[in-house]
Formats: C-alpha cells, sequence, structure tokens
C-alpha cells in the first residue's frame, strides 16, 4: 500500500534521507521510531505531499505522490503532532469542512460526522466552538476528520499528545480495529510501549537511514533480548554519546 | 524586581530586537529579487506620490488671494485623517497583539509585569499600524513646507511633532482597546448588542453631522470655495493633538519656534499623561481582560446547520464541493474574528461617509473640464478604495492557509484550485462593495448613465485584476507563519501587492480620463475623439491583463512546487 524507494531529501548541503526504501502492506500498522533530527517527519511530510522528493518515489495506493498527488490524497489521511485547527468553527463545521475537501455527500456528512464524533468522546460538544476545546479533544476532533472519508492508509505522527489513559485505549483499540479491516497505518513516534504493542512491524530510521526493519521480536532477538527502549538506546547508542558530549 | 509591573521589558526589547534581525536576514537570503522590488517600488512610489502632492499643492496655491489659505487649511484636514486612521489602526491592531496573538500565552507565564508587556506590545502595534502613514505622509509634509516656502527649522521640527502625535494616537487607541477588551466580556449578549448598536448610532449621527459642512449647495465658484474653507477651518478643533500637530508645524514654517516648541511640548506632555493612565491602569486591567477574552465562551454553541452562514453555504451549489468548503470556512471565520470585520465595517462607514457627502459637487462647477475630472476622480476613489480591499483582506488569505495546510494540503484539490477559490472568493466579495460604491456615487453626482455603465465595467475589469494581483503575490510571497492578518498584510510580499494595486489603479484611470480630459480642455477634435477612446479602452485591457495574469501565472507556479 505504502512503497518508498530510494527516498532522498536535502535540505541546502544537509542530507536528512539517504535512498530509504521500504514497504508496507495492505491493513498493515507499521511503526516508524527514530531519535529527534532522524529524518521521520520529513519520511511523513514527503509521504503526505507536503514536501518533494530530492530524489526517489513515494508511493501510496500505486499512485506515486509527486506525479499523481490527488490521487494519493484520495487514499490518505494524515495526523500531524501539533495539528492547527479553526477556533472559530465547531466540532462539526470542522467537519463540514473536511467533508466538502474529500467531496463527501451531505447524507454521508450527517450521518458519519456524530457518529465519529461519538466514537472518539467529543459527540456531545459537536456544537461547541474548537476554541473552547481542550488540547486532548482537539486530537480527538482529528481523529475524526481523519477517518470521514474512510482512508485507506492513515499516517500519524506522534498522536498521543494531550490524551488520557482511557481515550488512548480507546483509540488504540480502535485503530486495531480499523486495521483489522484493511486500514494501512504509518505511525511515528516516540512511544516505545505503544509501538511494541500496537505495531506489526518497526523501522528504526537514524540519520536518514533505516537501520532495523522488522517485528518487535525480531529486533529485540537480533539484540539478545531486553526490551524495545534497550534496542533503541543500543542502535542510537551514538546519537546519545554526540548529545552527552 | 518581580513583583513590578513593568519588569522584564529590556529582555522583552532585547528579543523582539533579535527576531526582527532574524527577519531581516531571511528577508534579504532569500534573494535579491524582494529586497530590490520593495527599495524600488517604494522609492519610486514615495517620491511619485510626493511629486503629484506636490503638485496639487502647488496648483492650489497658485489660486489668487486665498491659494496660501487652502494649502494651510490641507494641512489640517490631513492632520484630522491621520489622528483619526492612527487611532483606529492602533486599536484593531493591538487587539490582535495584546488578546489575540498565540505569542501572548508564552508571554503571560514568563516573569514580565502586565506593564512592561503592555508597552512592548503596544509599541509594537503603534510601529505596524504608523509605520505606513509615516513613510507615506512624511514626503508629503515636505511638499507642504517647500509649497509654504517653510524656513529650514521647519524640517528639523517635523519629526519632533509628528513622533509625539503618531504615539498620542497610538497610546489612545491601545488604552481604548484595554478599557473595552475589559468592559465587553463583562456584559451579556444582550447589553452588548443595545450598547454597540447605540454606539453605532451615536458614531454615524456625529460623522454626518460633521461632514455636513461638506456639501456643498453653491452655484458660484466663490460660495463653493468659501464653503470649502468654511468645512476645513470647522476641522480645527484645539483641544484635539490633530491640532497640535498642525499648529506647531504652521510656527515651524514661520520660522515661530517658540510657539512650536509649546505645541510640540504640548505633544510630548499628553504622551506622558497617557503614560501615567496607561501605568495606573494597565495593571488592573490587562490580565483581567485577557483572561475573560481567553476563557471558554461557555456560549451553547448553535445547532449545526442552522443560521445564516449554514444557510449561505446551502445555497453554494454552483462550485465545487471543495471551493465551497473553502468558501464557507472563510466565511465563517471573517464573520466571526471581530479583529476582521471591524476593519471591514470602517472601510463600509468611510464608503457610505463618501457616497453621503459626495452628493451636488459637480452641480456647483460648471466647467466641464473640471466636471470630467470629478467625474474620474471619483472612479479613483472606488478604485483606490477596491485596491485596499483587496490589499487588506485577500492577500493574506494564502498565508492563512499555512497552518492549517496539514488537511487543506493533503486533501485531494490541487494548489491552483485553492488558489482559484481565492480569487473566486475576492470577486464574489470586493465586486458587491466596489460596484455599489461606484455606482451610489456616480448616481449621487449626476453622471450621466451611459458614463455610470463604463465605470461599472471598468471596476468590474479592475477586480478581476487586483483580486489577480493580490491572489498571484500572495501565493509569490506566502507567510505561513504568521496567523494575524494586519502582520502579513505588512510584510514584503503585501507591501510590493499594495504598490502594484495602486500602480495598476492610479495609471488605469489616467489612461481613461485623459481622451476625455483632451476632448473637454480642446487639445483634440471631436473627430479624434473616438480613436483615442478606443485607444485607451485597448491600452487598459491590455494593461489589466498584464497586471492580472503575471503574477497570478508566477504564483501558482511557485505555490504549486512549494513545500511546508
Amino acid at each position: 500500500m505504502i512503497r518508498i524507494k530510494n527516498l532522498v531529501k536535502t535540505f541546502g548541503a544537509t542530507t536528512v534521507l539517504h535512498g530509504l526504501d521500504l514497504e508496507i502492506g495492505k491493513g498493515e500498522f507499521f511503526c516508524f521510531l527514530g531519535p529527534n533530527g532522524a529524518g521521520k517527519t520529513t519520511t511523513i511530510k514527503i509521504l503526505t505531499g507536503l514536501l518533494l522528493p530530492t530524489s526517489g518515489r513515494a508511493l501510496v495506493g500505486g499512485h506515486d505522490v509527486a506525479l499523481e498527488p490527488l490521487a494519493a490524497k484520495r487514499l490518505m489521511a494524515y495526523i500531524p503532532d501539533h495539528p492547527f485547527l479553526y477556533g472559530k468553527l465547531t466540532a462539526m463545521e470542522f467537519l463540514e469542512f473536511v467533508a466538502g475537501l474529500y467531496e463527501l455527500p451531505r447524507t454521508e456528512l450527517m450521518r458519519r460526522g456524530p457518529e465519529l464524533l461519538d466514537q472518539f468522546g467529543i459527540g456531545d460538544d459537536q456544537d461547541r466552538l474548537v476554541e473552547d476545546f481542550s488540547h486532548g479533544m482537539r486530537q480527538k476532533l482529528v481523529f475524526a476528520a481523519a477517518f470521514l472519508h474512510r482512508p485507506e492508509v492513515l499516517v500519524v505522527d506522534e498522536p498521543w499528545v494531550g490524551l488520557d489513559p482511557l481515550s488512548i485505549r480507546s483509540i488504540k483499540r480502535f485503530l486495531k480495529e480499523e486495521t483489522a479491516k484493511g486500514l494501512t497505518i504509518f505511525m511515528s513516534t516516540h512511544t516505545l510501549t505503544l509501538a511494541q504493542e500496537l505495531s506489526d512491524r518497526i523501522g528504526i530510521l537514524h540519520r536518514g537511514e533505516l537501520l532495523s526493519l522488522g517485528t518487535a521480536e525480531s529486533l529485540l532477538e537480533t539484540l539478545g533480548g531486553g526490551d524495545l527502549e534497550d534496542a533503541f538506546l543500543a542502535m542510537t547508542a551514538d546519537e546519545a554519546e554526540g548529545g552527552a558530549s | 524586581m518581580l513583583g513590578n509591573a513593568g519588569h522584564g521589558l529590556r529582555p522583552l526589547l532585547w528579543v523582539k530586537g533579535r527576531v526582527l534581525r532574524h527577519l531581516v536576514r531571511n528577508f534579504f537570503s532569500g534573494g535579491i529579487v524582494a529586497p530590490i522590488s520593495v527599495a524600488v517600488i517604494g522609492t519610486l512610489f514615495t517620491v511619485g506620490g510626493a511629486a503629484l502632492f506636490l503638485a496639487a499643492l502647488q496648483f492650489l496655491a497658485s489660486f489668487p488671494t486665498v491659494g496660501s489659505l487652502l494649502v494651510d487649511r490641507i494641512l489640517i484636514l490631513f492632520f484630522v485623517t491621520l489622528m483619526v486612521m492612527l487611532t483606529f489602526s492602533a486599536m484593531l491592531i493591538s487587539f490582535s497583539t495584546l488578546y489575540k496573538a498565540e505569542e501572548m500565552k508564552l508571554l503571560w507565564t514568563l516573569p514580565i509585569g502586565p506593564v512592561a508587556l503592555f508597552r512592548a506590545r503596544t509599541g509594537e502595534s503603534i510601529f505596524l499600524a504608523a509605520w505606513a502613514f509615516i513613510v507615506l505622509g512624511g514626503p508629503m509634509l515636505i511638499c507642504w513646507g517647500v509649497v509654504q516656502g517653510a524656513k529650514a527649522e521647519f524640517y528639523v521640527v517635523l519629526p519632533l511633532l509628528l513622533i509625539p502625535f503618531t504615539l498620542v494616537c497610538g497610546l489612545a487607541g491601545a488604552l481604548l482597546t484595554l478599557g473595552l477588551a475589559y468592559i465587553f466580556p463583562r456584559l451579556s449578549w444582550r447589553t452588548l448588542c443595545v450598547l454597540v448598536g447605540l454606539a453605532a448610532l451615536a458614531a454615524g449621527g456625529y460623522v454626518l453631522a460633521a461632514f455636513e459642512v461638506w456639501r456643498v449647495r453653491g452655484s458660484s465658484s466663490l460660495v463653493l470655495l468659501n464653503q470649502i474653507l468654511v468645512g476645513l477651518h470647522n476641522l480645527q478643533s484645539p483641544l484635539a493633538p490633530s491640532y497640535w500637530a498642525f499648529a506647531g508645524l504652521g510656527a515651524a514654517a514661520r520660522g515661530n519656534l517658540a510657539s512650536a516648541a509649546k505645541f510640540g511640548a504640548l505633544l510630548w506632555i499628553n504622551v506622558l499623561m497617557l503614560e501615567v493612565v496607561l501605568a495606573r491602569f494597565v495593571p488592573r486591567l490587562f490580565f483581567p481582560g485577557y483572561s475573560a477574552l481567553s476563557k471558554a465562551s461557555g456560549r451553547p454553541g448553535r445547532k449545526f446547520g442552522q443560521g445564516i452562514l449554514a444557510w449561505l453555504g446551502r445555497r453554494l451549489w454552483f462550485l465545487q464541493p471543495a471551493e465551497a468548503a473553502l468558501s464557507l470556512r472563510d466565511f465563517r471565520l471573517f464573520w466571526r474574528d471581530p479583529a476582521q470585520w471591524s476593519q471591514f465595517l470602517l472601510f463600509a462607514m468611510l464608503m457610505a461617509v463618501y457616497v453621503g457627502n459626495i452628493q451636488h459637487l459637480p452641480r456647483g462647477v460648471n466647467s466641464p473640464v473640471w466636471i470630467n475630472i470629478l467625474h474620474y476622480l471619483n472612479l479613483l476613489s472606488c478604485a483606490l478604495l477596491l485596491a485596499t480591499l483587496t490589499s487588506r483582506f485577500i492577500y493574506p488569505l494564502v498565508s492563512l492557509e499555512g497552518k492549517t495546510f496539514w488537511v487543506v494540503g493533503l486533501a485531494p484539490i490541487s494548489r491552483s484550485r485553492l488558489l482559484r477559490q481565492k480569487l473566486w472568493l475576492s470577486l464574489s466579495t470586493t465586486l458587491v462593495f466596489s460596484e455599489i460604491m461606484v455606482a451610489a456615487s456616480c448616481y449621487r453626482m449626476a453622471i450621466p448613465m451611459t458614463r455610470i455603465a463604463e465605470f461599472c465595467l471598468v471596476i468590474l475589469l479592475m477586480n478581476l485584476t487586483l483580486s489577480s494581483v493580490a491572489v498571484g503575490f500572495a501565493a509569490i510571497y506566502p507567510n505561513f507563519e504568521e496567523d494575524n492578518p494586519s502582520k502579513i498584510v505588512n510584510g514584503a510580499g503585501g507591501i510590493i501587492n499594495f504598490f502594484a494595486s495602486l500602480t495598476y489603479t492610479v495609471i488605469s484611470v489616467l489612461v481613461l480620463a485623459a481622451p476625455h480630459h483632451f476632448l473637454q480642455s480642446e487639445q483634440i477634435t471631436p473627430d479624434a475623439t473616438g480613436w483615442w477612446i478606443n485607444a485607451s479602452w485597448v491600452a487598459f485591457i491590455a494593461m489589466s491583463l498584464a497586471f492580472g495574469t503575471i503574477p497570478l501565472l508566477l504564483g501558482m507556479t511557485r505555490f504549486r512546487r512549494f513545500e511546508f
């Protein structure tokens, strides 16, 4: 469902991605780990069409994001780490806006909008202005908006900020159910326990290169036991040492 | 000392200075096109505008007997206008910078006293509100000095009077905002509506009464001139800062430095007095007002699908769903942001005052040459208002998409289509106001219907062009980091767009007016007029196409490849 082929991205003299290769199948829950500045957000931005690759390709559902952006975007939804929402729209008006962008029929909006708001626990607040929402409520609205057009691929950048434990558990369950129905999830996170718990496969990115790719178990096996945090720190040790020096 | 309300001003100013330094560096590091464009266009406009103003003042000064008096009265008109505009602008901008800016959420958490915070942010607001007036008004005042044969002292005194005058107006505007932001959240909606309604009525009544003097009803040139002079004289209230600046500069021009110093001191004393008011009331009112405005509104929202805007949204069937969704969102955000619609209301009020007071003006003038000039001056006024509308309200729309590009940019709509939506939005809104203004003002001036139709067509074409200019430059120079429309407009791209819009507007009206002026002043024969008129229209359409399409195409190309 997602194919990244020899992806390179440079900003001036700095190369952020050095020929990244990755394939993620339909219905797979993929977690992307890496220290700060590893190139995770750059990969996500290329995948979602917000950045153009210097070379290489990123394909979603067989569509090259740079060459056929609209076809690729139709299949995708994106949840950024710090989404900006319009404070002067109500939750339902925001969903109406998103529905318009994806050209969904009004009947679909009226049926699915309140259903999703209920699903994420903000159904009673559908007519309140977003400026009155807490951070967690905003995050839930972003989740609801992402699922409105029934995406086949969900790209998520550190989605847990601001969510309470109950909401995290409810969203985790929802995401797993959706992957069982065929949704492909590409998630960047620093929460290693969640990555271990949720993902089918994990990729560890460091200095723009994929250091490791496989299931959580295979990663731990390669490093001779311990937990994912130990594995992660072992693989990216030079970064930590560099940072400390 | 942390308890001091003025604590923290120095580090705050330091950090602002560093931010400014980085902004300037970024501006120059982005290539030489933008800095050179701003420098060249800015210089051309300042020098060109000053030259035009000089010619106009020299023309007025050449009137026998009353020439010098007329030039003198122009100065008071200048200062009254400047005072009103500066105060209103400072009110609106300080509302954004003091209460609505995201930065305030950080600043309130730091050990900065409210007075220091208010001073620093108000200084920023006054700069944003005043720089354009000063840059354009300064050369005009120098021209005034040249025409009046002012002594050298005048040019030294000029900045010494202009600075406190700007500070008085800016501080007054910011303090008014402080008071209103404290009071308004404490009122119920009903009381608020009644108060706003009463204030609007009182302001409207005052404006109409004040401008009554402009309704010139004479039939002879002398009566007309006398009424204009009386009207201008009535604007000189000795209690207003505009009068102090006017009187101080007048005294300096005559070489009376003692009198100039007296008025200068009066202005500076008022700055200090407003500082005392600020120091006394800011600690009591600033944070409570901010807190009241920041807290959850607690208002029950209107049920989804109800209300005028929802009704309007259902009537955008003629648009593609994505464009309709973007337009409806833009209407909603505009309608719910007081800083936006209050500025628009100001434009609408100016428009109403202009249309309401233009009556009979040409009837007092018998010369066909002057009648023709007045007709085209009216067209120019309407076109300039249109240019201001597109520059202030349409230009920021592209940049404002930046922070929400995670949803708009991810949606399956092309970036060109996004720009086309901005173009449509601009046309559909500004066209209504500009066409009403040109038709109503022409009608009140008793302009023949054929010419009214011609002017309406001109405004339609200008609307297409100016909207394209605003959207095009906005896409060439987007500022996706800023969410304050006033600041976006004040950026390099905003300035280039404004000057380009003004250039196009002024040249277009001159080109269209020229054949009629030459005919009335018998410089061309009536037989040749048709050819000249056709040629002027061809030139106008060609210029509209060039001004409209070049920035738009460049903008679309750049915007398509823009990275977020």
